[in-house]
């Protein structure tokens, strides 16, 4: 292999990879880099077990073809450090020769034979969805999926193919649940669900972004495989039963306020100043034309912030863990967030927009006498 | 008083429902039949929480051959007779359900007599069949009792709690009604033992510092307002004597005590910027309003009432408590209230055996010496934390430990063992208040257990939501949770219940009722705490080593491992042979 590469280039995507790539002991198989010229220019690919991605490298003149496999953690750092515009990489005896103007290094490699095969794009059954569109659903889902301690099926998004085109994305942990709808084109009519896992479905928006043409996606056996122009994507699926969503997003609710997002997010945010790990807690009680949210810890103190509202019915009030409503209040644009309850006990609904819905249950702070 | 059959179209317009949920329904229903009786005294035997036998003997006005008769049929009732009554209730009960509904649960004897009469009539219900009636010697007034209750209710039976929770729910529901009537003399016993023996009171506030102890007695603020339609007396209390929850709101609509969203709402409001919002206020209000004012049959225990005009009822209520809060001086205080949880007054409560009793004296002792603590060869001793830290000249080491520079020479800290420590702390306090923060599952979680395990989980429900842990058994191996205690950040229920079950050394350890509580706030608290191999940011770091300063004794972890090892600085110069 002997390529000139625009050092910059190639750099950003060996950094694109670096999230790929594992970290920690596993095998070094897992901590490099797979570097492939050919005709259609250089394509570099990592992975960990569980995704792989490969990425087309642009300012890439290939004089020669090949395949090395490097060590991520030696070749991003110096490709980063050095500062000329283009670099020669070329194989030497199981070794890759790096040479700038006034530089060479000489990395050592490992068989790239041992590098496993990422697998294709299946042939049938493709969906294809705009790029914006896809990192729209992926920011809207993600956040809420549940950390190591949670539920293994609630550590993925899970992804809804159904009829007319609909594309649906749902994230939850257990005690909320995140769904965003939208369309992607699906000629071949695929129904069903799967679930990917979040780092594949970070990946994936992130595929999004750095292409410029809609993203195809496909499910071959276990495996998610999605492409466009900026490489490809390979991640496993998880195997478990998802919640059914549809049966968590209440259909109805009592109280239905409008809410400013802003104005929102701030008040809690600064009402979670006084909470602590053991007291997670922001109180919203509603009274006409007002809501008042209230935080206390007895070791910190209190905070009582209050926002106009319209609002006129009997009063009401709900307590959330002020994380769930900042983590989605961060990312919805609109300037208003429509909220709707019943009462202190049961799930209130979040809306942003007609196609996202997020749904968070409350914290009850204590029992209701009876 | 005569006891006649309702009306079918009258029993119908009375919703359905289920009066006897538990003893204390039971000793509920009777005892305001006995108010209802014109009963001067009333006394109640309770044999293991009720469940054995409830027994209460009043001296009212008692019931003849015919009412008797008719006493255990359904829809009796002698307080009711068209359907414009019902409209216009004055009475306690008025249903008619009561007696056929524990009659038809347990087996039960009323033995009777009315003034005029010379002897008494008994008649008895046994296995759904009435008895005929029969004469009998007796005294004037009614006596009814009421065995094995819930015998052919194998599942309520089964979900009866602990003795001792039973009689809390009994203590609270004659509280309740002995604060309605301090005229009345009531007598408590249970298994033989005088719980508690309140001849008539001189007024409300006697009977309130008899229930409530010297410290709610001697600071009521006696509150009195009247409004066209509209009677409001009672006492506040100042805020410095407040509650986590509203369970010391004490709320009653003529003579029935309720739980009323319009009521709860004018009391947080009357007592708004008086104190922190994570404390509630305590009071006795007693509302008077024209019965038509106000539908008590929303729901059978007839705790929940509509008013007609709740918005003026609200504005009312809210205007006489800020009048006497403002009357009694009562302004905004600026400092935060003392966290400290206050100690237990209630008196006649306390005699019933709080669960809780053991544990807070068990928190107030300390931790215990850890094993291989002190005395050691070769190993520092386990220090008591040193509070004269200078922040910044600590660090993580192996994710696992911190170490930190203080004045006379280093503690090493193991990160888990100290937060552990330290949220055992705090909760500990915390849990002696009132169940702790839940977080409400979107999606309940549902869990199958093998048998025994899962009879071993369904046992702890009662402690486990004093965690905020709430769940029910689905079907007869899994267990449906509901929401899981905040403080644990995410759960997962299955590999919950398992490490549960090893803290409590399985099943069979699990049924041990002693150190049950203690055991599981120890697995809270370890499962809260953050793990060894965890990375934590500075400010992390500054926060647990904060925290530490007020959690109070942190030398050893509730399983008495150390948290700090200290190196004194001349163990350092010693063996560095600087001398």
């Amino acid at each position: 292999m002997r390529i000139v590469a625009n050092r910059e280039e190639l750099y950003r995507g060996l950094q694109r990879l670096g999230g790929v790539v594992s970290s920690g002991t596993q095998q070094p198989l897992y901590r490099h880099v797979k570097m492939e010229a050919g005709d259609e220019g250089l394509r570099i690919s990592a992975t960990d077990l569980e995704v792989g991605l490969t990425l087309k490298v642009d300012g890439v003149q290939v004089e020669e073809a090949g395949t090395v496999l490097l060590p991520h953690a030696r070749i991003s750092p110096v490709l980063g450090a050095t500062p000329d515009e283009s670099v020669t990489l070329a194989d030497a005896d199981g070794a890759v020769v790096i040479e700038a103007e006034n530089s060479r290094f000489r990395i050592l490699g490992e068989d790239p034979a041992s590098f496993p095969d990422l697998g294709e794009l299946p042939e049938d059954g493709i969906v294809e969805v705009d790029p914006d569109v896809l990192q729209y659903m992926v920011r809207r889902t993600v956040f809420a999926t549940a950390d190591e301690k949670g539920r293994y099926a609630l550590h993925g998004v899970l992804c809804v193919l159904g009829k007319e085109d609909t594309f649906e994305l749902v994230a939850a942990d257990g005690a909320r649940l995140a769904h965003v709808r939208k369309k992607a084109s699906n000629p071949a009519g695929v129904e069903g669900e799967f679930i990917i896992m979040r780092e594949g479905l970070e990946q994936m928006g992130r595929l999004a972004e750095y292409g410029k043409e809609p993203v195809h996606f496909g499910v071959l056996e276990n495996r998610l495989v999605a492409q466009n122009d900026a490489g490809r994507l390979v991640c496993q699926l998880i195997e478990g039963q998802f919640p059914n969503f549809r049966e968590v997003i209440p259909t109805e609710s009592k109280i239905n306020i409008q809410l400013g997002t802003q104005a929102l997010f701030s008040a809690v945010r600064r009402a979670s100043y006084v909470t602590t790990q053991e007291t997670r807690v922001v109180n919203f009680e509603f009274t006409t034309g007002e809501l008042q949210i209230t935080a206390e810890a007895a070791d910190v103190g209190q905070a009582e912030l209050k926002m106009p509202v319209e609002y006129d019915g009997e009063p009401a009030s709900i307590a959330f863990n002020p994380e769930y409503i900042e983590d989605v209040l961060a990312i919805v644009e609109r300037e208003t967030v429509k909220m709707r309850f019943t009462d202190r006990r049961s799930p209130c609904v979040l809306k942003s927009g007609l196609d996202y819905t997020y749904v968070v249950s409350p914290v009850i702070l204590e029992e209701p006498e009876t | 008083m005569a006891i006649h059959i309702l009306p079918s179209n009258l029993a119908n317009k009375i919703a359905a429902g289920e009066v006897i949920e538990r003893p204390s329904s039971v000793v509920k229903e009777l005892v305001e039949n006995s108010l209802d009786a014109g009963a001067g005294r009333i006394e109640l035997e309770l044999e293991d929480g009720g469940a054995r036998l409830i027994r209460v003997v009043d001296d009212g006005c008692g019931m003849d051959a015919d009412d008797l008769a008719l006493a255990f049929a359904g829809h009796a009732t002698s307080k009711l007779t068209d359907e414009e009554d019902l409209f216009d209730i004055t009475t306690m009960g008025f249903r008619g359900e009561a007696l056929a509904s524990i009659g038809a649960v347990s087996h039960a004897r009323i033995v009777s007599r009315t003034p005029p009469s010379d002897s008494g009539h008994e008649v008895e219900v046994e296995d759904g069949v009435i008895s005929p009636v029969k004469a009998c010697g007796a005294p004037v007034g009614t006596q009814v009792e009421v065995r094995n209750l819930f015998y052919n209710v194998p599942v309520r039976k089964k979900f009866l709690k602990t003795t001792a929770t039973e009689m809390a729910h009994i203590t609270e529901a004659v509280t309740r009604l002995a604060l309605v009537r301090p005229d009345i003399h009531f007598v408590l016993k249970h298994n033989g033992r005088r719980v508690f023996n309140l001849p008539p009171a001189a007024d409300r506030a006697q009977r309130i510092g008899e229930f409530f102890g010297r410290e709610v007695a001697d600071n009521l603020i006696p509150l009195a307002g009247r409004e066209p339609e509209l009677e409001i007396e009672g006492f506040l209390l100042p805020p410095s004597i407040d509650r986590r929850n509203t369970r010391m709101q004490y709320t009653f609509v003529n003579g029935r005590y309720v739980r009323n969203k319009t009521l709860m709402h004018a009391i947080a409001e009357a007592y708004r910027q008086l104190m922190t919002s994570a404390r509630r206020p305590v009071c006795f209000l007693f509302l008077t309003l024209p019965p038509r004012q106000v539908d008590v049959n929303v729901h059978p225990t007839k705790l929940e009432v509509r008013f007609r005009r709740p918005r003026e009822v609200h504005q009312q209520v809210l205007g006489a408590m800020r009048d006497c809060l403002r009357q009694a001086r009562i302004t905004p205080q600026v400092a935060l209230a003392e966290p400290e949880p206050d100690p237990a007054r209630e008196s006649v409560r306390r005699a019933i055996g709080d669960f809780f009793a053991g544990q807070s004296e068990a928190s107030s002792q300390g931790a215990r010496p850890g094993p291989g603590g002190s005395g050691a060869p070769g190993r520092a001793p386990a220090a008591q934390p040193r509070h004269e830290v200078r922040f910044g000249n600590c660090m993580q080491v192996l994710d696992s430990f911190i170490i930190e520079e203080v004045a006379d020479g280093l503690n090493i800290i193991d990160q888990h063992a100290l937060h552990e420590r330290i949220l055992y702390n705090k909760t500990k306090p915390r849990l002696a208040e009132g169940p702790l923060n839940s977080q409400q599952l979107l999606v309940p979680d549902v869990v199958e257990l093998p048998k025994q395990e899962f009879f071993a989980v369904m046992d702890l429900q009662e402690d486990l939501a004093r965690f905020g842990l709430e769940m029910e058994s689905f079907g007869d191996r899994s267990v449906i949770v509901r929401s899981f205690p905040q403080i644990l950040g995410n759960f997962d229920a299955k590999s919950f219940f398992e490490e549960l079950l090893a803290e409590l050394e399985g099943p069979r350890g699990a049924r041990k009722v002693d150190g049950r509580l203690e055991k599981i706030l120890q697995l809270m608290a370890c499962r809260a705490a953050v793990k060894a191999g965890q990375r934590l940011s500075p400010r992390q770091l500054r926060d647990l080593l904060e925290q530490r300063a007020e959690a109070g004794e942190s030398g050893n972890c509730p399983h008495g491992r150390p948290t700090t090892i200290h190196l004194s600085r001349a163990e350092l110069d010693r063996k560095f042979h600087r001398t």
